[in-house]
């Protein structure tokens, strides 16, 4: 009878002791993009792309060819170049740059929707040839200022640890004379070291 | 109180307590009760070699969508099967997801301290790969993405590739994969980069030249000697920094000055000797491969790749046993006229990078713990001999003296017997099995050649010809393919890794092996077997391990016959009866069996490689070298045993 009941309670110690084992902790928490997450590692994070786009849209609202031009200067967004070694979208800074831009200075710049010309091009065919409705007929404007930029990156590695130093350059450049008339940077470094099980 | 209670009582307590405290339970929760297991992957694996797609793809985007621990490695495999389909957006999203996660060393942290734990496995780390699976992902990811523009990505990915191949410990062996460097190269040109694109091609010769076949020994050597080099330079360090560094009154420290001097002269001839094959290598596909006006990359993937499995007393070893290649030489034809691929495909050895990868950290773990279970299996059966000792003194004398009380020696016994116990079950706890998880979908070659085609639909058939010049009929197709770009297309085709023999899953396979030995030297005696999956071991399943005896056949030969259930099988170890008084010996090997339903015959000739020599077929060995090999057998553990079968 007591072989019976020591066998219970071990085995009541034992389905408590090994249900931490049964599962991996699984579950989803909501951050904000301008904190830093708990899974590390040594790529472009949100925090950066955040970080990088509003300084630069506060940077081009101080650039003399923007602030003392006569009417809303045009901008229009060319791919940013990745030569990094990281697989990203590398459209995601001047997204956010156009976005912060849009938002806080409508009445200092204007964007064009150049990577939507095709469609643009044909809804205005279809309304030249009255197949749909127009309510008025404009221009298509040119483009003042082209804003681009390039991700660049020296990257280490050793025994599965890894350091990662990523620089962002973006630029304006003048489409009339090609001046680049404004050119700002931001820059990160950051360091993993690899635990035993991975090395 | 204590002698109230009867010691089997606190003996059961105590054991089953320990037991409790280090029991082990599966951690695959996620898949218990529900669709698939781990083990069903084994399924998915056999039904991509059955070219069933549907059935595969199912099963691993099922463990796909559980987002545990292995979620890079089903996606790895998934990202094959797609490939395999022709379905290129849904293979780069799975190859992607396995990238990123692959390449965060931050990743699943909190699995580690259990994989590292005592009682924790390897396997209950995340899945990021070895270095070569991370390069072999990378050049995919890379490859997909170029072939529909991406080509700043594409770049990322061959970096990627290229910073993951450096991991490797030998340092001869980091970034040695001559594709990485030749894509990024080509990507560069491509974008106006001449700078960049000629340095990337620079490294890309000197990678291409270094794993060049008749380099890959002289490289492998070249490794040891540099090893050892930095063994004795640390050596010499320590010396030099010690009170006794004046060489003329320390003899240690001219003998390592002169061991090192004679290190720096092999490095050198080692490297004399390379310098002279590499002017012997034609770099013309080097060359083809950067032309621009070749818009289009074949990427051919040949049979099947490298496997992972355990060995060691207590699995704590792993190591890649691989499948030789019988590709000779390959054929294009497009629309009937047939494309000049001799000498332009740039070859790359996914088996070649498994296996030197070099030691790792972990390894270190491992053999701690296998030391530990080691240790402790010993002092248990220390204490419980003592124990049993004990016992038996004091019934022998309690026999002949009458008055004698044994209690107390009775105790003593008993609780020797329960430490025995409980030190035997805290070692048995201890788990230093060894992580075999691996992309197993992945070819054993991948061959890319650059060419011009004209946008369009074009009949392209490829034939794989052997050693004789003969073709392979399961290594060869014919398929109309369409190019739709004028640059940057890519043709993905895998040939040689179907299994040619379907049945059905239940079916067994009888597979006879023979040795045509004489028996005069070696009489094989019989051969160990042991299965090798990958997800049995995820499920914490023990494998199959069979043991097989010859026995001579009417014609001579030494045979052994038996059926297996379908899979993928290693044979372990050799025992051959050495001439004259020489016991059985094992001989360790590595050799995988692919065993499919049907019968199936084996039949060959063992070579033995000892390091640094010709090797060796044992039927050519005369009696007189049997105790060369025998102690030369004994002196050293790497002896390769490389069998040379026939099928």
């Amino acid at each position: 009878m007591k072989k019976i009941m020591c066998a219970a309670i071990m085995f009541g110690v034992l389905a408590s002791g090994c249900a931490s084992e049964m599962t991996i902790p699984s579950r989803t928490t909501r951050v904000m993009p301008d904190e830093e997450d708990r899974l590390g590692g040594t790529g472009i994070e949100s925090t950066d792309v955040l970080a990088a786009s509003r300084k630069m849209a506060e940077s081009i609202l101080n650039v003399p060819e923007i602030v003392k031009a006569q009417g809303l200067p045009r901008i229009a967004v060319l791919a940013v170049r990745n030569s990094s070694r990281f697989v990203i979208d590398q459209d995601i800074f001047t997204t956010k740059i156009r976005a912060e831009l849009n938002k806080n200075a409508r009445d200092k710049v204007r964007f064009l929707a150049r990577e939507r010309i095709d469609d643009i091009l044909k809804e205005r065919e279809a309304k030249r040839q009255g197949l749909v409705t127009a309510s008025k007929e404009a221009d298509l404007l040119g483009v003042d200022f082209y804003l681009t930029g390039e991700i660049k990156g020296i990257a280490k590695a050793t025994m599965g640890s890894r350091s990662d130093y990523i620089l962002m350059v973006f630029q304006l450049i003048d489409t009339e004379t090609s001046d680049i008339v404004w050119e700002d940077s931001y820059e990160v470094k950051r360091v993993g070291i690899a635990g035993v099980a991975y090395q | 109180m204590f002698k109230r209670i009867p010691l089997s009582y606190i003996k059961f307590l105590i054991s089953t307590l320990i037991g409790c405290c280090f029991f082990y339970a599966p951690s695959n929760a996620g898949a218990w009760g529900t669709k698939y297991s781990f083990s069903d992957g084994k399924k998915a694996e056999t039904g991509y070699f059955l070219r069933d797609y549907t059935t595969s793809a199912s099963i691993f985007e099922y463990l796909s969508g559980e987002k545990d621990r292995n979620f890079a490695l089903w996606n790895n495999q998934l990202g094959m099967i797609y490939l395999k389909q022709g379905l290129y957006e849904r293979s780069e999203d799975s190859f992607l997801k396995a990238h990123y996660l692959m390449n965060n060393i931050a990743a699943f942290k909190e699995l580690e301290k259990k994989a590292i734990s005592l009682r924790g496995s390897e396997s209950e780390k995340a899945y990021k790969g070895d270095p070569y699976e991370k390069v072999f992902n990378s050049l995919y990811v890379a490859l997909l993405l170029y072939s529909r523009g991406d080509l700043d990505n594409a770049l990322a990915a061959c970096k990627t590739g290229i910073l993951s191949d450096s991991d490797v410990r030998a340092d001869m062996y980091k970034s040695d994969v001559a594709i990485l460097y030749l894509l990024a190269s080509r990507i560069l040109l491509v974008r106006g980069n001449t700078v960049s694109s000629h340095d990337y091609f620079g490294k890309a010769r000197e990678a291409y030249s270094l794993t060049w076949p008749s380099n890959r020994p002289l490289v492998g050597e070249e490794q040891l000697w540099r090893t050892y080099l930095g063994l004795k330079k640390d050596e010499l360090k320590k010396l030099a920094a010690s009170r006794n560094s004046n060489a003329a009154r320390n003899p240690s420290l001219w003998d390592i000055n002169r061991e090192i001097g004679y290190i720096d002269g092999c490095i050198k001839r080692l490297e004399d000797q390379r310098e002279m094959n590499n002017a012997a290598i034609d770099l013309a596909p080097l060359d083809a491969f950067l032309d621009l006006k070749n818009n289009t990359l074949f990427v051919l993937s040949l049979g099947k790749g490298p496997v992972k499995y355990q060995f060691g007393k207590y699995g704590q070893y792993a190591a890649f046993a691989y499948r030789r290649q019988r590709v000779n030489s390959i054929e294009i034809t497009v629309d009937g006229k047939r494309v000049d691929t001799a000498q332009k495909f740039i070859v790359t050895d996914v088996s070649f990078q498994a296996v030197t990868r070099g030691g790792r950290e972990m390894d270190r773990i491992l053999n701690g713990k296998a030391e530990f279970r080691e240790t402790a299996s010993g002092i248990a059966a220390g204490c419980g001999g003592v124990s049993r000792d004990i016992t038996k003194l004091a019934s022998s004398r309690a026999k002949f003296d009458p008055g004698f009380d044994g209690s107390d020696a009775y105790t003593v016994g008993a609780v020797l017997d329960t430490v025995s116990d409980i030190i035997g079950k805290i070692g048995e706890v201890a788990n230093p099995s060894a992580d075999i998880r691996h992309w197993s979908l992945l070819p054993a070659e991948i061959l890319i050649l650059s060419a011009y085609m004209t946008p369009g639909e074009h009949n392209v058939k490829i034939d794989c010809y052997d050693n004789n010049g003969l073709i392979i009929p399961s290594m060869s197709s014919s398929e109309i393919i369409s190019i739709k770009n004028e640059v940057n297309n890519v043709i993905f085709k895998s040939l040689g890794e179907e299994i040619t023999h379907p049945g059905k899953d239940e079916d067994h396979g009888t597979v006879l092996f023979s040795f045509c030995s004489s028996g005069d030297v070696f009489t094989p005696t019989g051969i160990i077997i042991e299965e090798i999956d990958q997800y049995k071991d995820l499920d914490r399943k023990p494998s199959e391990k069979i043991y097989l005896s010859y026995s001579r056949t009417n014609d001579g030969a030494f045979a052994a016959k038996r059926a297996f259930p379908r899979g993928t099988y290693r044979i372990s170890s050799l025992l051959v009866r050495t001439a004259g008084p020489g016991a059985e010996t094992l001989i360790p090997c590595s050799m995988l069996l692919d065993i499919p339903p049907g019968t199936v015959s084996y039949a060959g000739r063992i070579m033995i490689d000892f390091p640094g020599e010709t090797p060796v077929s044992i039927m050519d060995l005369r009696d007189g070298d049997v105790p060369s090999f025998k102690s030369a057998y004994k002196e050293l553990n790497d002896v390769n045993i490389d069998t040379n079968l026939f099928y």
